[in-house]
């Protein structure tokens, strides 16, 4: 047979892979944040429907792959959902449990199936059994109907009925990975299903594409079904205006039918919000890889080095007699910025993300704890980089679960405290300046002082009872470090705080406790907004270059000799409306000849160094220009006091500071001298 | 007068009919009609199908335009040997017609 590509390689089976796993995700994600908001007392029907349609389309999506068992288990839970929307069946806190472990297993077979994971199948046949119990006892229940006669006349009926179905498919649906036969098998589940092809216009063999859909169907079904049963299997495979349904004969119903015989059936404004919604939705975006994206800041990275060198150049030629030029580079510079602003917001996604898998965690720990807990999120359409919100997962998660099981009390011992049985764990994102600050808080025991400081000593840690508090705290990201009694398997080991601190630092922030015995503990995480590109002040020191991130910068000055003052321990401070600001000559620091050794000589920068304000000394102020962050690690070394490097308009290398480790590294350095 | 018994050609099918390989069958479909062309005197068609592997809608469509073509230049085609699954999509699909005499 010959090998031609006949215009084959427009199906990729890897990529709609990829877009069925990522797809296939966000459903199960949905269905876990629906399971846990529902009140199974008094269900939402539209949550009904949503928890429905995800199952729906992961079945239909699995099937597409042949993932048998994907489909076999969204079967199941599909046939039971659908009981429950349309009122025949009521919903139970254990169904609720049940449907959440049916996620749990879907969840684990498509990690089977994208990543070869392990399969729990003892977990599978679990949740498949206890699904199908639910249809049993519903079959063989013998006044099923009457437990719920109320509703019953609401609904519309599902009695036996005849539908015609005309279905003209979009050219591409082959293409699209859409099995048709499989479409009319599930048609065919659902009752008598008989079905006949045609084409309007037969076309020729020799002009004929056989990837394009040719053919209409016309199909017959007698079942008892709802309309909204049928267009739910052609939900996500063909538009509204593919298929035409009608009934054509109402029989041995019990209930008025929906619609009248041979009226053409469900107008648009029949289908259910979220579902419209949904569409309006997935029309105003599309999916775009993350390394396309990447790419593309990667590029816009470089227009910035260009556009700063042009500047540069732009700089050093007579404004008058180039007056256009410099209007052109003007425009440059603001249409760059514009362009870097639009680019970064395509990496920027909602913190919920991370969130949304919390309420579920917290509900299973809890329960297995035997405690009482409320989540309460603020702030979780704050928006940071993607890679951020991936990696702020783990530690999040560690914070999450310490705050589990070693702050919150029991109910009893709580009450016994004077607190109320249920104890609260916030979870509160917000953007301050140019960080992501995360706040993990709950209204606990607080962090024990003494015992921390008893385990430090047993692990022959310097300790001694004068520490600060806040030294106290730091001991706890000591690797191994735990004052857990037990060791379990929600936490106890030690590892947890050690690579929370040890992730956030990666990251660029730091982490911070503030604790109050009996009260609580509020774990601070803060993180810069980006890791790619950052708006700077060039300042020179001798004959380098350096970047002082502009959010962390206060003002700037040119010192008299009055101002500066030397206080022994902190060395030299600058005096300023009637503080004492710590000076840090940056020329010292990074151990650089031929800069400014006076304080008056240069100009001091006072920064914010994460809470406290210090004054850096340098020879002068370059430039603000916006800067692409470079990593030193990975082209160098890690150079202590900075965030990363960057590339100058001159083509230079200037190292960005970070201001927040350069005040440690001069306390220390002040430190050291004094001992 | 009576009718003259038609010669008889054998076209015989194989491998991927589905969506993943339905375009390479095209090629050999369009030189098998050459023996249909019109004029030429009315013949039989034998379509041997057993050595399909795999069929979907799109497969099913493509065997169908093939049935079609061959009867418009004036020749009867006959399929032969289905297996059980090409037999089940055929009519699943509602292809079924298109393979009795009755034509498209």
């Amino acid at each position: 047979m010959e090998d031609t590509d006949s215009g084959f390689d427009m199906i990729d089976l890897g990529k709609l892979a990829a877009v069925f796993f990522e797809e296939c995700t966000e459903h199960l994600a949905e269905m876990e944040r629906l399971l846990l908001e529902i009140d199974p007392s008094c269900p939402d029907q539209e949550a009904l429907h949503a928890l429905f349609r995800a199952a729906h389309s992961i079945k239909g999506s699995g099937g597409i792959f042949d993932f048998s068992d994907m489909t076999t288990i969204t079967h199941e839970l599909e046939s039971v959902l659908d009981l429950i929307r349309n009122q025949q069946l009521a919903l139970t806190p254990e169904m609720v449990n049940l449907f959440l472990q049916s996620t749990d297993v879907i969840s684990m077979q498509l990690a089977g199936h994208q990543h070869g994971a392990a399969v729990d199948q003892q977990a599978n046949d679990s949740a498949c059994a206890g699904l199908r119990a639910i249809m049993a006892d519903f079959r063989t229940a013998p006044g099923e109907e009457s437990a719920t006669p109320a509703v019953h006349v609401a609904v519309p009926a599902a009695g036996l009925q005849k539908f015609t179905i005309d279905f003209i498919p979009s050219l591409d649906i082959f293409k699209r990975g859409i099995r048709v036969e499989n479409l009319f098998g599930e048609l065919a589940s659902l009752g008598t299903l008989s079905s006949f092809a045609e084409f309007p216009e037969v076309p020729e063999l020799h002009e004929f594409d056989p990837e394009l859909a040719h053919a209409h169907w016309h199909l017959s079904l007698e079942a008892e079904a709802t309309e909204a049963e049928i267009r739910d299997i052609f939900e996500f495979v063909a538009d509204d205006s593919d298929i035409v349904i009608k009934v054509e004969e109402p029989q041995a119903s019990s209930a008025p039918p929906a619609v009248s015989p041979g009226q053409s059936t469900l107008p648009a404004s029949h289908e259910p919000a979220s579902a419209k919604t949904n569409r309006e939705t997935a029309d105003g975006s599309i999916r775009v890889g993350v390394r396309k994206v990447d790419q593309i800041i990667n590029q816009v990275g470089e227009l910035v080095i260009t556009q700063a060198m042009l500047s540069q150049i732009g700089g050093s030629l007579d404004p008058v007699l180039h007056a256009d030029l410099y209007r052109g580079l003007q425009q440059l510079a603001r249409n760059t910025r514009d362009l870097q602003e639009s680019v970064m917001s395509m990496r920027l996604v909602p913190i919920n993300l991370v969130f949304s898998r919390f309420p579920r965690l917290i509900r299973d720990l809890a329960a297995k704890l035997g405690k009482q807990v409320e989540l309460r999120i603020f702030g979780e359409s704050t928006e940071l980089d993607k890679g951020l919100v991936e990696k702020m997962s783990d530690p999040l998660t560690h914070l999450v679960r310490n705050a589990l099981d070693h702050a919150i009390e029991t109910p009893d011992v709580r009450i016994a405290a004077g607190k109320p049985a249920v104890g609260i764990v916030t979870l509160r994102a917000s953007q301050i300046g140019g960080k992501i600050v995360v706040d993990v808080i709950d209204d606990g025991a607080g962090l024990d002082r003494e015992r921390i400081l008893r385990k430090a000593a047993e692990r022959g840690i310097d300790v001694n009872e004068g520490m600060s508090d806040d030294e106290v705290w730091q001991l706890i990201f000591t690797p191994g470090f735990s004052t857990a009694e037990a060791v379990t398997d929600i936490s106890g080991r030690g590892v947890g705080m050690d690579v929370v601190s040890r992730n956030v630092q990666a990251l660029g922030g730091k982490v911070q406790i503030f604790s109050k015995s009996g009260q609580g503990t509020r774990i601070t995480l803060s993180l810069p907004l980006t890791l790619a590109i950052l708006d700077g002040l060039a300042v020179a020191v001798g004959n380098e270059k350096f970047i002082i991130p502009i959010n962390a910068i206060v003002e700037s000055l040119q010192p008299s000799a009055g101002d500066i003052q030397s206080i022994q321990e902190s060395g030299r401070v600058l005096k300023m409306r009637g503080d004492f600001i710590p000076l840090i000559p940056l020329h010292q620091l990074f151990s650089i000849k031929e800069a400014a050794n006076r304080p008056e000589e240069g100009v001091l920068v006072v920064v914010d160094a994460e809470g406290e304000r210090v004054a850096l000394q340098v020879d002068a102020l370059v430039d603000e220009q916006q800067v692409v962050i470079k990593s030193l690690e990975e082209n160098y070394r890690k150079v202590p006091g900075t965030a990363g490097a960057t590339i100058m308009g001159d083509g230079r290398v200037a190292l960005i500071l970070d201001v927040g480790e350069i005040a440690c590294q001069w306390h220390g350095r002040l430190k050291d001298l004094a001992a | 007068m009576s009718a003259s018994i038609p010669d008889t050609t054998r076209i015989n099918l194989c491998g991927n009919w589905s969506i993943t390989g339905v375009a390479e069958q095209l090629p050999y479909l369009n030189s098998s009609m050459e023996s249909f062309s019109t004029g030429t005197p009315r013949q039989q068609a034998e379509i041997h199908v057993e050595e399909i592997e795999s069929i979907d809608a799109s497969g099913c469509q493509l065997l169908a335009v093939f049935f079609h073509s061959i009867r418009r230049n004036g020749h009867e085609p006959k399929l032969l040997n289905p297996s059980t699954i090409l037999r089940e999509n055929l009519k699943t699909l509602g292809f079924a017609p298109f393979f009795d005499s009755g034509g498209v």
